[in-house]
């Protein structure tokens, strides 16, 4: 049985309990609003424009995912989000001020290993509170709270190259916290891990949420996984760079593992799957040569 | 692992093969010195006369090119004459092993020939003395400019294109000059090793701490660090390790300065030395001489290669000492990890006391 065969539910669709939540979503400040936001390269008629008229808001404590095939900009978006990169138009209003540069009030979390090698796990939760002018001795103390809730207090004085890359990425996670800033914005943290680890960090992550007030935007191009951890889904479109859809992820909190196979989680995952996935299109603009002799008993 | 494979392309090898190749590397050339020195049927054009004969122009203790001895014994022979008499040696310049080995100890307790000369413990304290001050002035004004040049592009488009001039010009050029402005001691010498080093070092350290990786930059950057403190917080400690090896390697340039500093102005340290002994033909000193300056340079460097263990303790190193050390970490790390279950259920902590500034109840 097929996909289209299945019967399941409009992604729109909410249980009473979630149409809830986002009601009290809604009404909570916003904390970051990303206001007509345009990037493009090049200067006079050769312009590119990697993406235009990205407009969202994100309120607080809320977990927002942006999905978007390769070549869409989500990157380069919250790169200039964090002070990274800077954009060609549009604002960024972080509690309604506008924002230029990157800041300790935008946490981060990246793709590959930012640890600083030279210092100890704990030194490293340290660093942002140092930068920010803490006393030592205070920083060392919540330096172990965070790493308590990151569950790695026994490792606080171990190097990060003894670490493992799960390790690490709640090191970073622990790092970047530990600021308090006001939105943790998340670049594929998980992408470069095994399967596994990625399975366990996501359920780590959510755990973490839950314990901290922390609003989250979060990159990510596994689908399932901005349906495991989203509240809602910007789903982002390529050539230009554009926000196509708003999704409030219909699959209610607390999330486990069972709802994989749920029909909200299943309808979720399909519209998804239609924004980002256009495997039939694909397949047919491939040319078909054929270089085989073998018949159709091999597939 | 195939432990068989002696040469395994990349493929590091045991620690007793390592130990036993490097003690070859330095076994094999002694050998074949030993073999030239020892085996008398090998090389050793020369004869040593012991008993003339009556030839004319041989004396007792001469070293007669082989050709002309035998031409020498045939005549000798045809005319009746005593032979003379000798055995095969190697030219002056060639001493034997053991005599070398002999010089290390007695250049040390031979006291020079004329009084004002020095000993050999006063011209290696000498030569050490000037790379030491030559290094060091160069690495006080190198390693902050490489630095600069390094974190900011402003500062290497101001000094990188003069120096990448500079260093083509040849250090021993500036002698006349140097000794011209800063007279005949040691200060000319001082600055020839300068002018060898400090050019190829700000271009060095500055690519090195270009190769500084932009994503810690960046972390830091969204941690609040800004300005001075990114370049004093994140660019050096993340360069510090590759900049220190760069200084050793400079280290070992200083080196190769050293014996043409040493003739500028007045001949001076160990280069004196080695002139002096080769005057008085004695070769083996000479040898033992260049040896030590071998045996330094080394023993530093691995000396300072020992010490960055010390100083840099995250730094991951090739010894199979901290592999080994490694290695009894990572099953201690691999029992922390949770089992590996497709979407495991969280094992809730003890819950933080609760923190009013980071607590935020917001009913799920």
């Amino acid at each position: 049985m097929s996909l289209s065969e299945l019967k399941l539910p409009d992604y729109r669709e909410q249980a009473p309990p979630v149409a809830a939540r986002f009601q009290r979503i809604r009404q909570r400040p916003v904390i970051l609003s990303v206001q007509n936001l345009r990037k493009a390269f090049g200067a006079n008629g050769s312009t590119q424009v990697v993406f235009d008229h990205v407009s969202l808001e994100i309120h607080r404590r809320e977990f927002i995912c942006v999905v978007g095939p390769s070549g869409c900009g989500k990157s380069t978006l919250i790169r200039i989000v964090a002070g990274l990169d800077e954009a060609s138009g549009g604002e960024i209003l972080l509690d309604g001020k506008a924002v230029a540069g990157p800041g300790p009030d935008r946490g981060m979390v990246f793709q590959g290993y930012t640890l600083f090698p030279w210092l100890t796990v704990k030194r490293n939760v340290m660093f942002g509170m140092k930068m920010q002018g803490k006393a030592d001795s205070m920083a060392e103390a919540e330096a172990r709270e965070w790493l308590e809730m990151v569950d790695l207090a026994k490792f606080e004085n171990l190097y990060p190259h003894e670490l493992s890359g799960g390790m690490k990425q709640r090191v970073a996670i622990a790092r970047a916290l530990a600021n308090n800033p006001r939105i943790l914005i998340m670049d594929e943290p998980f992408a470069a891990l095994d399967a596994q680890t990625r399975c366990q960090m996501q359920a780590y992550l959510l755990q973490i949420w839950k314990k901290v007030d922390a609003t989250i935007l979060f990159i990510t191009h596994d689908l399932d996984e901005a349906a495991y951890l989203a509240d809602r889904i910007v789903v982002m479109g390529s050539n230009p760079g554009r926000v196509v859809e708003f999704i409030e992820n219909p699959v209610p909190r607390p999330r486990t593992s069972d709802q994989f196979i749920s029909p909200e989680f299943l309808a979720l995952k399909k519209r998804l799957e239609e924004h980002i996935h256009p495997r039939i299109e694909a397949a047919e603009k491939l040319p078909m040569i054929k270089l085989t002799e073998a018949g159709d008993e091999v597939e | 692992m195939a432990h068989h494979d002696w040469l395994g392309l990349k493929r590091e090898l045991p620690r007793r093969r390592r130990l036993l190749l490097t003690a070859l590397s330095f076994v094999i050339p002694l050998v074949i010195w030993s073999v030239v020195s020892y085996v008398p049927w090998i090389w050793h054009p020369l004869i040593h006369i012991t008993d003339p004969g009556n030839v004319d122009y041989f004396s007792e203790g001469l070293d007669i090119p082989r050709a002309d001895f035998y031409q020498e014994v045939a005549k000798a022979k045809a005319a009746g004459d005593p032979l003379p008499q000798g055995y095969r040696v190697n030219p002056v310049y060639l001493p034997a092993p053991h005599e070398v080995a002999r010089a290390f100890y007695t250049a040390f307790k031979t006291p020079p020939r004329l009084q004002d000369e020095p000993w050999l413990y006063q011209s290696l304290g000498h030569s050490i003395r000037t790379i030491f001050l030559g290094f060091l002035f160069s690495s006080l004004l190198g390693l902050p400019l490489g630095i600069l040049a390094g974190s900011y592009r402003f500062f290497a488009k101001l000094i990188e294109p003069f120096i990448e001039f500079f260093r083509y010009l040849p250090a021993p050029a500036f002698g006349a000059l140097c000794v011209a402005v800063l007279g005949i001691e040691d200060a000319p010498k001082i600055a020839i090793i300068f002018i060898g080093t400090f050019f190829q070092q700000v271009l060095v350290i500055a690519n090195s701490v270009r190769k500084v990786d932009p994503a810690l930059l960046e972390a830091a950057q969204t941690l609040g660090a800004s300005k001075w403190k990114l370049v004093s917080r994140v660019v050096i400690p993340a360069s510090i390790t590759d900049v220190y090896t760069d200084m050793r390697i400079l280290l070992g340039w200083a080196w190769t300065y050293l014996i043409i500093a040493e003739v500028v102005g007045t001949m001076s340290g160990i280069t004196l030395f080695i002139n002096q002994q080769a005057r008085y033909r004695n070769f083996d000193n000479v040898y033992a001489a260049i040896g030590m300056i071998g045996i330094i340079g080394l023993s530093t460097d691995m000396f300072l290669s020992w010490l960055a263990g010390i100083l840099f303790p995250w730094k991951v190193r090739s010894s199979s000492g901290s592999r080994a050390l490694r290695r009894s970490w990572f099953p201690l790390l691999e029992s922390r990890k949770p089992k590996p279950v497709l979407w495991p259920s969280f094992n809730p902590k003890p819950e933080l006391p609760p923190n009013p500034e980071r607590q935020f109840n917001v009913a799920q």
